[in-house]
């Protein structure tokens, strides 16, 4: 009998995920890794603790040991670590689709598309700031028009295209408002004519 | 007072982008009607010239309303001033002479 209940319980539990999708099965093995890595990070504070501890009997051997195990797993976090770096600046090119999991419940942003956020930091380095807040509205005006006409990835090239082109008549203005050409210009006068 | 009389090709087009334009007449709109005659310029690149134009006294801007589609960012009218409308008419009595009695690229067209 009380295999049978826990059967039914597996397989009820099986139709549950189906019902809830690939995304929640994604969302639910993230959760998953989060909670291991915690295990991790806690097995490797306990091995820590047993390795400082003074009342511990020590040989080299054990030292040797434990510490050995310490570096592995710290490796293992790093790589791990790595690995959510680049997948997060994966997720940062993924054409603005946030699949987000809270509580096994998936939370799916499609219809909102944001522009590229390496170009709007370019932009706020590079644009003067007192045009900087008409420039982004224009940009992102162009950008939404683009998303709904030729699509997320065409708008978010477009984007960066312009960013790009921007900044660059951005600067050159500055450079010119500076002097710097003329500076220039007269440099290579002196050269040229030997002075 | 303006420093410089001259108005070059670029900044031709703007002050006629923005006569035309009339009171609709900001970045997105002046980029389009730009981009319809093939000049294909950056907003960052219209910005630097719409900022030349203004410190030249040619045209003034005012700030507008925000909407979503901006992601809640003001909008820039602008508009020309009597400065201006004097440089474009001298621009385009400066073309005119030119033009007059030029029989154009393939004469037998003209």
């Amino acid at each position: 009998m009380e295999s049978l209940t826990s059967l039914l319980s597996a397989i009820g539990a099986l139709a549950v995920l189906v019902l809830l999708g690939r995304e929640t099965i994604r969302g639910l093995v993230k959760e998953l890794r989060l909670l291991f890595a915690e295990l991790r990070m806690k097995h490797i504070e306990a091995q820590l603790r047993k390795l400082l501890s003074p009342n511990e009997p020590t040989s080299l051997w054990s030292i040797f040991t434990q510490s050995s195990t310490a570096f592995v797993e710290v490796i293992k976090e790093m790589i791990y670590a790595t690995m959510s770096i680049v997948e997060s600046l994966l997720g940062l090119f993924s054409f603005g689709r946030i699949h987000r999991m809270r509580k096994f419940k998936v939370v799916k942003r499609k219809t909102k598309h944001l522009p590229p956020s390496s170009a709007q930091l370019l932009m706020r380095f590079t644009i003067k700031p007192s045009d900087q807040e008409v420039i982004f509205g224009d940009m992102n005006e162009i950008f939404n028009i683009m998303v709904k006409q030729n699509g997320p990835g065409w708008a978010r090239a477009w984007y960066v295209w312009h960013a790009i082109r921007s900044s660059t008549a951005q600067l050159v203005a500055k450079l010119w408002k500076w002097g710097v050409f003329a500076y220039i210009a007269e440099f290579i006068r002196k050269i040229a004519s030997g002075a | 007072m303006s420093q410089n009389k001259y108005i070059g090709g670029l900044e031709e087009s703007v002050l006629i982008a923005v006569h035309a334009l009339g009171s609709d007449a900001y970045g997105v709109s002046i980029h389009n009607k730009l981009h319809d005659v093939n000049r294909r310029l950056s907003i960052g690149s219209l910005y630097v010239t719409l900022g030349r134009l203004e410190e030249k006294g040619y045209i003034s801007s005012m700030e507008g309303e925000a909407t979503e589609e901006r992601g809640g960012r003001a909008k820039r009218y602008f508009k020309l001033t009597g400065n201006g409308i004097r440089a474009l008419s001298d621009a385009e009595m400066v073309r005119a002479g030119l033009l007059d009695g030029y029989g154009g690229l393939v004469p037998w067209k003209a």
